[in-house]
């Protein structure tokens, strides 16, 4: 193979790696999909384009049509004629995730149903009657939501039992639709003669009340960059390694290329110069010295619990891919699990809007917001953090003793830094990390085996490229949040671009969900809670852009912010542990991800 | 099977008859196809149509000659006094509420609170150079465009039924006319009539300029008489009026009891700003000093003082921070947003100075100079003199949210006025014309309000940076990467920047070229940040602390604050509480006085502001306080 064919078999290895494999393996795919799926799958990709696109295009809407403004503790300013299609977008995700309810298992189904049926009395709710006093004012909307309501419970009845049927999406989305289009537009009808637009303040209480529903979704795509990342380490060095196969055959390098002892020798000089700038200088990645005790701290428990389950399981040997895969697995319930109080949240405040709609005492409506408050607290919050990161400390070692390889030690990760979130809310000064200074220690620990392994005559091909993963894996914890740059500058803002950069890496390589089935979740209720997530996700981050700040709904990117501090920085660790593990390891099979394979 | 058949022998071939299909009927696969798809887009075609932003607009065909929301028209009279006008269109109550509490309880007694909530009103808002201010209230409705009432001079009217000024379908060669009380109780009665005329022209104003016609202008011949039979009194306005589509009455010639009166449209750009007639008042730092005592806190009633119909007592509610000019008033907005208005202070009250509307919703007001900056929904900078003449309003590529901040100038003129867009655009605006001396973007949303320190501008964004522009040219001298800012100070003397961050950090940055310089963290919600001479107090909701600016030690610390007031050569902070304001050395944190406000009720949550030598505190419950130091 001569050096053009390495480079472009090394570029299309590193393609394939980084994007068309991930892509392929976690699409959502039709897997003998029953009649009627596929439409509803292709108008779900088709909103959710649409979505995507009206985030992309957001400072082009503004600039192009008239913006309402209205002033409280922010500005929320919105380009008037996307309103409609905000309401479209959420009574679509909607009427996906009801008809999902209908064949998926009972609780799931009475919980969800519960939360369409409030979300249609609220929107029902905002039709106050026409002296706009509210009150038990018996309205068209309020009447239309209660028919609604009643029919949605009726097709639940009857459907539950029975297979997936094509028309029941189009059932329920003109059951939730009907009932939408009469509560908003009479509401707006009523308002606008008294000069009053109620449109933007019905979009910003509907995503303000139902957007918290969307933080387990941001959550997890805050994992997006850290999966990303990783994903561009190893195939990158996958890139490097596989096509060039000319090996030195003396000295302390044996049997290894050369451009990957080039390779490393880069990588290793690129993040020892950045670690020296970073701590001494104050330029790059800077870091504070005082960070460094904590993220020693933190690498060495996970290495602990790390050596803890394998002597649970009997097994050291865990691949980067092994953790990787599980991934999916974990990423999206970690998250569900760690804004478990924000679905009862929403529930308490779309009722206390519904009871005040229809004349609630005012004091039963204080004692809602006090649990509501109490629920979205601090001491909720360390709670939560708390019992999660414990129970998944212990769902460690019970996935370790059934012999898992990945989970484990992902679950274990997770665990710890969910543990360490809860220090600033219960120490006054607590000692603190950074991902910056986690990098340093993941260089400083990777050289440092490098040196071992190579003074042992141990430094083959396989452990240094395992090596150079770890180094680039070091330069992931410190600069991965970079990845979302590019989107940023399209947009204006990093939080948003961050965000979005999760929801569409999500969208295309996370329905692996989708391509299986059970009993309690057969593949229609998958595909459609699937979209519905999406598509919901991506309205309420296109609602915070299109007001071009994201707090005038909910500010999605101080979740994915969370998401990726906890899951992305405990992936990248977990990697980094599996691969120095495999490096160290005397007589292991090579931990690399298995490269795909190219005919040159 | 028949009997003797072999069994082996091959069935026979089958018949060419109708068989049911076995199993259930398989249903074709494009109903589903087409019936989704369908039932997607009808409900978003639905949304739209329902989704009504505002009614039709009333008064017929007379509406188009009524001038749209928020524009500006400037004319002159026959003693070439200019008049600025600002137009303002209203639906509901609102719009009669903005009359003083007189004319508004006529309006309500008659056209009724369900007619009232509906109704469609036009104000004219005038101002001339020496700050004489009136208003006319219009009422569009199925009749025309009819005047509703005039007040603000000497004398003010309210009319009852309307005066039809313009009937809904109002044709050249129409006659109308009009009776009624010209104020409550039949005190003055009206009698008026009207003609159309074709408006040919030419129309002179009174240096002989022709007035442009544009969009087929329209011609009023007028004749009301206004008068107290019982009393002798009798007024008489014969007017003729050209009247032009969307710009409202552009000239118009006649007397007033044989005296002659007049006065057309001129069109001349930004506007020159009269000389403020008020001293300035002395600023925080020179104010208050570690002996300055603090009286306690007064409730100020606010009023609007009419010369005709008196004063009458107004609610506020203050959605847009306030803002104080360098004579001493207070600058609010207005509970509906759409109006600016300027109060004098005294112990017990605030009285409207004036107000302005510069159309569409009001964003933030600042004060510039002897300027008061207002910016709007309609992604516009208007500026105002001291006597509330509009003097030229700037467009920007966005909204800008943050208030806008004065540029000194170098040699002696007034300053400049530096705004920041949301989409991250920077401009620095001649305060005289209005137009931009340099606009400069730094690549992503501009959040925070920006501050002008030592020939800096210091920006914060979205993307997590600060940059500092060169204030005279724009350029960017450093930009450096901090989080997410909240709030932003500096002081040239220390030359320190100091910012608060999202993330619970306050970071303190070289000013010459943003090389970090300390960092700190704080607990609960940053609720103000004063960096005065080499001290930092950030106050929270939690604590109110004071760091040094060289290294960020701790000075001292106290309880946690509504808010702080205090400027960068302040020796003492006022921290507020709820219905309480503290005077604190800078320095030390040594309590000077802790005053509580005269009334009990009270509510956190609240803006502050020093005006002159006091503190005004705005409390969430729509309360306004002021604390005075002596």
């Amino acid at each position: 193979m001569n050096a053009l064919g390495r480079v472009s078999t090394g570029l299309v290895v590193f393609w394939r790696g980084l994007i068309t494999d991930p892509i392929q393996h976690g699409r959502l795919r039709d897997t003998d999909w029953p009649l009627g799926l596929r439409p509803i799958a292709v108008v779900g990709i088709v909103a959710f384009c649409f979505a995507v696109l009206l985030i992309l295009a957001s400072p082009l809407i503004r600039a192009a049509s008239p913006l309402t403004v209205s002033i409280s503790a922010v500005v929320l300013s919105l380009p008037r004629l996307v309103l409609p299609t905000i309401f479209w977008l959420v009574i679509f995700s909607l009427a996906l995730m009801q008809t999902a309810a209908l064949h998926t298992r009972r609780r799931t189904t009475v919980m969800l149903t519960i939360m369409s049926s409030l979300v249609l009395l609220f929107l029902g709710s905002l039709d106050l009657g026409a002296d706009g006093a509210g009150g038990v004012t018996m309205t068209a909307g309020k009447v239309v939501s209660v028919l609604a309501v009643i029919a949605l419970v009726l097709l639940v009845v009857l459907r539950r039992q029975s297979i997936f049927a094509w028309w029941e999406f189009p059932v329920v989305l003109v059951i939730a639709g009907l009932s939408s289009v009469v509560s908003l537009g009479r509401s707006v009808a009523q308002s606008a003669p008294f000069g009053i637009d109620f449109g933007p303040a019905a979009a910003s209480l509907v995503v303000t009340s139902l957007g918290l529903l969307a933080v387990p979704a941001a959550l997890a795509a805050g994992v997006a960059v850290a999966e990303f990342a990783i994903g561009a380490s190893t195939a990158a060095v996958a890139a490097v390694h596989r096509p060039l196969t000319r090996s030195r055959e003396r000295g302390l390098l044996r049997t290894v290329p050369i451009v990957l002892i080039v390779a490393f020798g880069v990588v290793a000089l690129w993040r020892i110069t950045e670690v020296v700038l970073g701590l001494f200088a104050g330029v790059g990645a800077v870091v504070d010295p005082a960070h460094l005790p904590l993220s020693l701290g933190i690498v060495a428990a996970i290495g602990a619990l790390w050596w803890g389950i394998a002597r649970v399981r009997r097994s050291a040997t865990t691949h980067i891919d092994d953790v990787m895969l599980r991934l999916d697995d974990v990423g999206f319930p970690v998250a569900a699990a760690l804004s478990i109080t924000l679905a009862p949240v929403v529930i308490l405040l779309l009722s206390a809007q519904i009871m005040t709609s229809w004349g609630a005492e005012s004091a039963a409506l204080g004692a809602v917001f006090v649990i509501a408050d109490a629920l979205r607290g601090s001491t909720a919050l360390t709670v939560v953090r708390v019992v999660v990161g414990s129970a998944l400390l212990v769902a460690a070692f019970v996935a370790a003793r059934r012999g898992s390889r990945g989970l484990p030690e992902l679950l274990a990760a997770i665990g710890v830094i969910t543990l360490l979130s809860v220090l600033p809310l219960v120490v006054e000064a607590p000692p603190s990390w950074s991902s910056e200074a986690i990098a340093v220690v993941i260089a400083i620990g990777s050289i440092a085996l490098a040196i071992v392994l190579a003074a042992r005559r141990q430094l083959d091909a396989r452990r240094l490229a395992l090596l150079t993963i770890a180094l680039l894996l070091s330069a992931a914890a410190a600069w991965r949040d970079v990845l979302a740059d590019p989107l940023s500058v399209v947009i204006g803002s990093g939080g948003i671009a961050l965000v979005l950069f999760g929801f569409v890496w999500g969208f295309v390589t996370d329905a692996d969900v989708t391509h299986h089935e059970s009993d309690r979740y057969p593949r229609p209720a998958r595909v459609m809670l699937f979209l519905a997530n999406a598509v919901f996700g991506v309205t309420v981050l296109a609602f915070g852009t299109l007001a071009r700040d994201l707090n005038a709904g909910i500010n999605l990117d101080a979740f994915a912010q969370f998401g990726d501090q906890v899951l992305g920085t405990a992936l990248i660790l977990a990697a980094v542990v599996a691969v120095w593990v495999a490096a160290a390891a005397r007589d292991s099979v090579d931990s690399r991800p298995d490269s795909p394979n190219v005919s040159t | 099977m028949t009997i003797g058949t072999p069994e082996s022998a091959p069935e026979p071939p089958a018949q060419l008859i109708d068989i049911p299909p076995a199993g259930p009927r398989r249903t074709p696969a494009w109903p589903p196809w087409v019936v989704t798809p369908l039932v997607v887009l009808m409900l978003g075609s639905a949304l739209d149509a329902v989704d009504m932003v505002a009614p039709d607009v009333a008064g017929g065909t007379a509406a188009r000659y009524v001038p749209p929301e928020g524009q500006r028209t400037v004319t002159v009279d026959g003693e070439g006094t200019q008049i600025v006008t600002e137009q303002t269109r209203s639906i509901g109550i609102e719009g009669a509420f903005a009359a003083p509490s007189t004319i508004a309880a006529t309006i309500l007694g008659s056209l009724g609170e369900t007619e009232l909530r509906e109704a469609q009103w036009w104000r004219a808002s005038r101002v001339n150079e020496r700050g004489e201010r009136g208003s006319d209230l219009f009422l569009l409705s199925a009749e025309g465009v009819a005047q509703v009432a005039t007040w603000g001079g000497e004398i003010g009217f309210v009319f009852d039924p309307a005066i039809v000024l313009l009937p809904a379908e109002v044709r050249p060669g129409d006659t109308w006319s009009s009776r009624g009380d010209a104020l409550p109780g039949g005190l003055l009665t009206y009698t008026a009539d009207f003609t159309a005329l074709r408006a040919d022209g030419p129309f002179t104003d009174f240096e002989g300029r022709e007035i442009p016609l544009t969009g087929g202008c329209l011609g009023i011949e007028s004749n009301v008489i206004i008068e107290n039979v019982g009393e002798g009194i009798s007024t008489t306005l014969a007017e003729s009026t050209v009247w032009c589509p969307g710009r409202g009455s552009v000239w118009s010639s006649g007397t007033v009891d044989g005296q002659p009166t007049g006065s057309a449209e001129v069109r001349p750009g930004a506007l020159a700003a009269e000389p403020p007639t008020a001293a300035p008042v002395e600023t925080w730092s020179e104010a208050v000093d570690k002996t300055s005592a603090l009286l306690r806190g007064q409730d100020l009633a606010l009023m609007i003082a009419d010369p005709f119909f008196g004063s009458s007592d107004v609610a506020g509610q203050y959605p847009v921070a306030p803002s104080a000019t360098v004579d001493g008033r207070l600058v609010t907005v207005n509970e509906r947003g759409d109006d600016i208005q300027v109060w004098n202070l005294d112990t017990a009250s605030a009285v409207l100075s004036w107000f302005g509307h510069p159309g569409g919703t009001v964003v933030s007001v600042a004060t510039v100079g002897d300027l008061v900056i207002a910016t709007t929904s309609r992604r516009q900078v208007v500026a105002y003199d001291s006597i509330g003449r509009r003097l030229w309003s700037w467009a920007a590529d966005e909204l800008v949210i943050s208030p806008a901040i004065a540029a000194p100038s170098s040699d002696g003129t007034p300053p400049d006025i530096v705004v920041a867009a949301r989409s991250g655009t920077v401009t620095r605006l001649d305060a005289v014309t209005g137009t931009a001396r340099w606009s400069r973007s730094i690549g992503a949303d501009a959040r925070a309000t920006p501050v002008v320190v030592d020939g800096l501008v210091l920006v914060a964004d979205e993307r997590e940076r600060l940059t500092a522009l060169d204030a005279a040219t724009g350029a960017i001298v450093w930009q450096r990467e901090v989080g997410l800012v909240t709030r932003l100070a500096a002081d040239a003397r220390s030359s320190v920047v100091v910012t608060v961050l999202e993330s619970g950090e306050v970071i303190a940055l070289e000013l010459d070229d943003g090389v970090g310089r300390w960092s700190i963290s704080y607990r609960g919600l940053a609720h103000g940040l004063v960096v005065a001479g080499d001290t930092v107090v950030i106050a929270t909701d939690e604590a109110t602390t004071a760091v040094t600016a060289r290294n960020g030690a701790l000075r001292w610390r106290s309880t946690g604050a509504d808010a702080i007031v205090g400027d960068g050569d302040a020796a003492v902070v006022a921290v507020v509480h709820p219905g309480r304001v503290e005077l604190r050395a800078v320095d030390t944190g040594a309590l000077i006085e802790d005053r509580l406000a005269a009334s009990a009720t009270s509510a956190s949550g609240g803006a502050a502001l020093a005006v002159g030598a006091s503190i005004v505190v705005f409390e969430a419950g729509g309360f306004l306080r002021r604390w005075e130091v002596q």
